[in-house]
């Protein structure tokens, strides 16, 4: 009986055994991050900084393995191009040799941490930019067909104050029309629905600092009254990174609500039809450096469909009127003779 | 009578030409700031950037030599424009702010300060070229975390009134204080899971089981993401990982979007419901993030590692995403546990 009942309790705690590893390896997959971080870092100095992290999962573990990657500009937009190879070779802006961050952190269900890093800059080391990214990866595997995997990345920028080379070019300013997911879109002339709802100007950075221009549009109508201003050309501080040619979107932010071209609701604009000079100021350089302007200016013509239609209406209507007279007056003047 | 009616044509050209020529003289006789010159390699030394800081605030520029100059005006404004009107920045304030120091053209004092205006003042005279610095302390930063604008003037009055001879705007941008607690700092919540009904605590599964694959029918499952992030750039997804491999066996991936066809070895992957095969859903949630052209096409799959599969341009609320999944093999497909590992990559934008 007792050997009975022995066995029946191994049995059982091999059963927990074997089910243990399956609950185990039941992990989050729900992470809360710092998306972004800006630091200055002088060349000779260290810097201490945490990284936020937050289990989003109330029930299951969150282990994550931690690499420093590095990225570039994909397209014209904010987003960016990690390097996922192993053994890429690095940027030349890259914070990698910089950085210090541990490889692996765990976390309880629901609980949140301050991931500690620092980054040193040797003495020497040239002004400007570097930056790189730091990937939180779930450490999921398993046998199983598919097996899901999330994975947070937080992109860490460190200016290196100093005379740094900046350089900003201007490459496109206009009326734009952005695609359905942003990443591209059209510069017009002509509107014959609505007027432009949003401006864009395309920056070419060459130099070895990432820029974040600052400035303004002013709209003018075509007797050079100003009719919109939009005081901030780079509400959110978006950067141009080096080598980058980057888009920045501008329209026009509603005073009451708020809501910009980053909101992805641009407001409605109002504007009588007729042709709009758009003028754009742009000034860039480090914060000490000298400041460095851009000026553009860009043309478009709102000509709404029902304006053409009374334009075309008072046009017929004039015609009209003067074959009228022209028809009185060939007749009066047979009459005479 | 009627012959009064005749049109003068030449009268009319006349009096058109005559109407052009005064709106032209009109137009070019209103204000027109910038006829001032330009100051050259201006710069502004903020020395504590975050918002709200009482700092000191360094000005720099190159004085054009030979210029009359009684007074020089630095105005802090929202925007650099010089025709439009200065509206100081919130929270700006120099009202309390002493010209610490002075060097190039010197000799000048400073008028009382308002809010968003400094003044500094002396005899008239002529200016010599060179590197023009003044500091200022202690002015307050203004409160939101945004650009700001000072813009300076040269003037021949001792009190920066009537029209100004040089003119240049700098910028700069308030950062986030370390000792701000009450701040919500920029997140970025992101979950995956086979299902995720809820918020992100309500998310399922890590694994996804597809049954045995036949090249008669075409294998498909689906998985979802949940995002959201109050970061005012937005975000990118990107998914990476291998196509469905056994050993040195694979099924090969769509490198393009492609619709599902049996028989052929596929491995893809969208964002949208599709109907051919009948799998996923629409994005949902009341976010604005969107799915990429590649991925966002009903019926069309692809899968490519490191590829970006959704963007948001902005700070958004939460959008729910699913994956759907197709599997095709041709008949002499070799056979195998293929499997993969899919790691969806969320990152913020910059």
């Amino acid at each position: 009986m007792r050997i009975l009942k022995n066995s029946l309790l191994a049995g059982v705690f091999l059963a927990l055994l074997t089910l243990f590893p399956t609950l185990v390896a039941a992990q989050s997959n729900g992470l809360g991050i710092t998306p972004r971080r800006e630091l200055t870092v002088e060349a000779g100095k260290t810097v201490n900084d945490t990284l936020y992290i937050n289990n989003l999962s109330t029930t299951q573990p969150l282990k994550m393995n931690v690499k420093v990657i590095d990225f570039k500009a994909s397209n014209e937009t904010g987003s960016p191009q990690l390097d996922l190879r192993t053994n890429a070779p690095l940027t030349a802006w890259s914070l990698k040799p910089f950085i210090k961050i541990a490889d692996h952190v765990e976390l309880a269900p629901g609980k949140s941490a301050f991931v500690p890093y620092t980054i040193t800059i040797p003495a020497g080391q040239g002004a400007g930019s570097y930056y790189s990214a730091v990937q939180f990866m779930a450490d999921n595997s398993s046998d199983k067909q598919v097996t899901l995997a999330a994975s947070g990345v937080s992109l860490v920028f460190a200016r290196v104050p100093g005379v740094a080379k900046e350089s900003l070019q201007l490459q496109k300013f206009g009326a734009f029309v952005p695609t359905s997911d942003k990443s591209s879109g059209s510069y017009g002339s002509f509107y014959l629905t609505t007027p432009p709802q949003q401006f864009a100007y395309l920056l070419k950075n060459s130099g070895n600092i990432a820029e974040a221009p600052a400035g303004s549009i002013l709209v003018k109508n075509i007797f050079g009254k100003n009719v919109k201003v939009i005081e901030d050309a780079n509400a959110y501080h978006a950067l141009a990174l080096r080598d980058q040619t980057r888009r920045f979107d501008v329209c026009y932010t509603d005073a009451k609500t708020g809501e910009g071209v980053l909101t992805g609701k641009c407001s409605k604009v109002n504007l009588a039809p007729g042709y709009y000079t758009a003028s754009l100021t742009l000034l860039y350089g480090q914060n000490g450096s000298t400041s460095n302007e851009i000026h553009a200016s860009a043309g478009f013509w709102y000509l709404p469909l029902w304006f053409i239609a009374v334009i075309i209406a008072i046009l017929a209507v004039l015609a009209l009127g003067i074959w009228f007279i022209y028809k009185r007056l060939t007749r009066s003047s047979k009459k005479r003779r | 009578m009627i012959s009064d009616m005749v049109l003068d044509y030449p009268r009319s050209i006349r009096r058109l030409l005559l109407l052009g020529v005064v709106i032209y003289f009109g137009l070019s006789s209103l204000p027109n700031h910038a006829n001032a010159s330009a100051l050259d390699n201006r710069s502004m030394n903020v020395h504590d950037t975050a918002v709200s800081a009482v700092t000191q605030h360094d000005f720099s520029f190159t004085m054009p030599a030979g210029v009359s100059v009684g007074s020089i005006r630095i105005e802090y404004c929202t925007e650099p424009l010089p025709v439009l009107a200065c509206v100081g920045p919130t929270g700006l304030d120099a009202s309390s702010a002493s010209l610490l120091s002075q060097s190039g053209e010197t000799g000048f004092t400073m008028l009382p300060p308002t809010t968003n205006v400094m003044i500094l003042s002396r005899p008239p005279a002529l200016s010599s070229a060179g590197t023009a610095v003044y500091t200022f302390a202690p002015v307050t930063n203004p409160s939101p975390l945004n650009s700001f604008y000072a813009r300076i003037e040269l003037f021949p009055t001792v009190d920066a009134t009537g029209p100004s001879s040089d003119y240049g705007a700098v910028a700069s941008t308030t950062t986030r204080g370390v000792h701000i607690t009450t701040e919500v700092p920029p997140i970025l919540n992101f979950c995956v899971a086979v299902t995720i009904p809820g918020d992100c605590s309500t998310a399922n599964g890590s694994f996804i089981e597809l049954g045995d694959l036949s090249p008669a029918q075409t294998a498909s499952a689906t998985s979802q993401m949940l995002i959201g992030t109050n970061a005012p750039f937005g975000y990118t997804v990107f998914v990476a990982g291998t196509t469905m491999t056994a050993g040195t066996k694979t099924i090969a991936a769509l490198g393009l979007p492609s619709v599902s066809q049996k028989g052929s070895a596929q491995f893809g992957l969208n964002l949208r419901a599709n109907t051919t095969p009948n799998v996923g859903a629409e994005p949902s949630g009341v976010g604005i993030a969107t799915a990429t052209p590649n991925y966002g096409s009903p019926n069309h799959y692809m899968f490519g590692s490191g590829d970006i599969i959704a963007t948001s341009a902005g700070s958004t609320d939460y959008n729910t995403f699913t994956h759907s999944y197709i599997i095709n093999i041709p008949s002499n497909q070799t056979g195998g546990i293929y499997s993969t590992t899919l790691t969806y990559i969320c990152t913020g934008s910059f």
